[in-house]
């Protein structure tokens, strides 16, 4: 765990700008992002019309397009994007493991396959609420299991693999699911559930995917100063009046609810949470707690301007966002095992 | 174990493989002689099982699509009980001893190319894209089948309904669009582009300028505004993310809106009555002609009264 001892110790080294300028930087960001997200698909729409619209409700085609499938597709953004950040801060603060993400390490994956057998078995067609809770259902038998197969204190190597495996299980039960599904269409759909896309989604996913969303941001924005205590080691934290087990289950729900609800309504985009976490941790002291809010605005920053980016690549049909998120993020990740590999020597 | 093994399937390909000479040997005969009127009809595509049905009776019928007893796919789906169905493969073709067999010249090729070097008499037939195409196939497929007088009749009695379509038809002609699954869309060079054209509508995908069929993104065709979106037949019980695009809120929106004073309306149209030709093809024109004379309706009234709108 030198890498843990590495980051208390440069916690005293000066950042390079304060908390709060950096969570109002990012929420800058964040708002000049949906604004442009607004702007960008196939139709062309001014800033004019996008501000207009939002403000007088004048009734045109082109508000429809802007209120029904834009919005819903910004709001998305921001939100899946901040659960991903925030769960990947968390996990690395809670499993002391700079490669926890909950897509490497396969809740995403089992989220995915929740909300499949929802989607696929007409459940969510009669019982909207069917399709997060699937997710979330999902999400929570992973991250039991990760933390069943590769405990608190397991080695770096440990967690990943039992990512792997995880992975490799979900999807191909999810692909099971798919294939046994009457409808020609939903075999094709597996592109959908492992690569994510927020492509003609509507406010009715938005509904159906933010309360249990916030319920998690919630459960996971609170344990702040749990993280930073663990830091310290477990004997520490308990010593300060964290009791572990309540620590581990309110990290645990909380991961699985936003990230479960997440995945339901978007897909599987993977890496978000593993880059995030790391790029903003150096600005906020290496403290956990610190880093939460951080990554939350950063996830929601990283996926408003992938999705940008994957309506405005390419002329034909549309990337799916987990494509582009992996494109990035893969090299990150390989980086980041070349990084620990080298601080574990 | 596997040196003892490897005879065996030795023997079984060479058993196999006497088998299909003893099978093809005699219908080789059959084909010599083409000129009579075929007794044993297969069908490897599921719109030349339409044809077949349409053209001659059940009884020289010896094979078809399975795709023929979907109803969703088939028009002549009650015509098929109690026939053989096959898959699309060579062996299902052999076991029922065709003297005939027709088939898509883009589908099953490699079982049609396999079939003729057996020494089959193989039929292609191109897809139906428009209705000149679907009148030569109709002809051709009956002067095969030795039907020829019952082809005539079909196309006359088509040509006749469609002429008295026809004359209902005036006034300006709606745009009208076809939105199936994922958004997928039918273009200029299209049996459905002819039949929106009989029917009276113009066809929003072919002035864009597709050519034959491709996706149209939902604000694309939302922005272009048409008067009459077109869906096909959709099961609610197997749900698929691409149907889902159907039940958008942004074209509910759409369909309800009055804006810039027109009425907008969606009809379902079962794509069995127009993704093959045939004189089915009559229905789909109908429900289309009578949809529009209701869409006209409303907006000439709309027209002379426009308070009732308020």
């Amino acid at each position: 765990m030198s890498t843990v001892a590495a980051t208390v110790d440069n916690s005293r080294a000066s950042p390079l700008i304060g908390f709060v300028t950096l969570v109002v930087i990012l929420s800058i960001m964040i708002v000049v992002l949906f604004v442009v997200s607004i702007g960008a698909g196939r139709v062309a729409i001014s800033f004019q019309q996008i501000f207009s619209s939002l403000r007088a409700h004048d009734p045109s085609l082109m508000s429809i397009i802007i209120e029904q499938i834009r919005l819903p597709r910004a709001i998305l953004a921001v939100t899946v994007g901040a659960t991903l950040g925030l769960a990947g801060a968390a996990l690395q603060g809670l499993l002391r493991n700079p490669l926890a993400e909950p897509g490497l390490i396969g809740v995403s994956g089992c989220a995915a396959l929740g909300a499949v057998i929802m989607f696929y078995t007409g459940i969510s067609a009669t019982f909207a609420l069917a399709l997060p809770l699937g997710g979330v259902a999902g999400a929570l038998i992973a991250v039991a299991a990760i933390y069943a197969l590769a405990g608190r204190e397991s080695s770096i190597l440990t967690l990943v693999l039992a990512g792997v495996a995880v992975n490799a299980f979900a999807g191909a039960l999810t692909t099971l699911a798919l294939s046994l599904s009457p409808n020609p269409y939903a075999a094709f759909e597996i592109f959908f559930w492992l690569l994510g896309s927020l492509a003609d989604r509507s406010l009715e996913h938005v509904y159906l995917s933010l309360p249990l969303m916030a319920l998690g941001w919630v459960l996971l924005l609170t344990m702040g100063r749990a993280l930073d205590a663990l830091t310290l080691g477990e004997d520490t934290a308990r010593s300060l009046g964290f009791r572990l087990g309540r620590v581990q289950a309110q990290v645990v729900i909380g991961t699985a609810l936003a990230v479960g609800a997440a995945v339901a309504v978007s897909g599987v985009i993977g890496f978000v949470g593993l880059v995030v976490p790391h790029l903003l941790r150096p600005l906020v002291r290496y403290q956990p707690g610190r880093l939460l809010l951080v990554s939350a605005l950063g996830g929601a920053v990283l996926t408003l301007a992938a999705d940008i980016a994957v309506r405005s690549i390419m002329g034909g049909p549309e990337l799916k966002l987990g494509v582009l998120t992996a494109l990035i993020g893969a090299p990150f990740f390989l980086y980041l095992v070349i990084q620990t590999r080298k601080a574990m020597r | 174990m596997t040196a003892v093994r490897v005879p065996e399937i030795k023997t079984l390909w060479f058993c196999s493989m006497a088998i299909l000479v003893l099978l093809t040997a005699p219908t080789s005969s059959f084909a010599a002689n083409a000129g009579a009127k075929p007794q044993r009809i297969a069908s490897l595509n599921v719109c030349t099982d339409q044809l077949i049905l349409a053209l001659t009776p059940r009884s020289r019928i010896v094979s078809i699509t399975f795709l023929a007893l979907n109803p969703d796919t088939s028009y002549y789906h009650r015509k098929t009980p109690g026939l053989s169905i096959n898959y699309g493969s060579a062996e299902e073709i052999l076991a029922v001893k065709p003297d005939l067999i027709v088939a898509g010249s883009y589908t099953t090729s490699a079982t049609s190319a396999l079939l003729q070097k057996l020494g089959h008499r193989v039929e292609l037939f191109d897809p139906d894209d428009s209705l000149k195409q679907m009148r030569q196939n109709i002809r051709r497929m009956a002067a095969l089948l030795g039907e020829k007088e019952r082809g005539r009749w079909i196309i006359k009695k088509m040509d006749q309904r469609l002429a008295a379509i026809a004359q209902g038809i005036k006034g300006k002609n709606p745009v009208a669009v076809i939105f199936r699954a994922n958004g997928f869309t039918m273009g200029r060079h299209s049996l459905i582009n002819d039949i929106l054209n009989l029917a009276g509508f113009r066809h929003l995908s072919a002035e864009m300028t597709m050519a034959r069929a491709g996706f149209l993104p939902l604000e694309t065709m939302i922005a272009a505004d048409p008067t009459l979106i077109i869906f096909g037949r959709y099961k609610p019980e197997h749900p698929s993310i691409a149907h889902q695009l159907l039940e958008h809120p942004a074209l509910e929106s759409l369909l309800a809106s009055r804006l810039n004073g027109k009425k907008r309306a969606s009809i379902i149209i079962p794509s069995n009555l127009w993704n093959c030709g045939g004189p089915f093809i009559v229905e789909a024109v109908e429900k289309l002609a009578r949809k529009r004379k209701a869409l006209i309706k409303t907006e000439i009234k709309s027209e002379i009264r426009p308070e009732i709108r308020q």
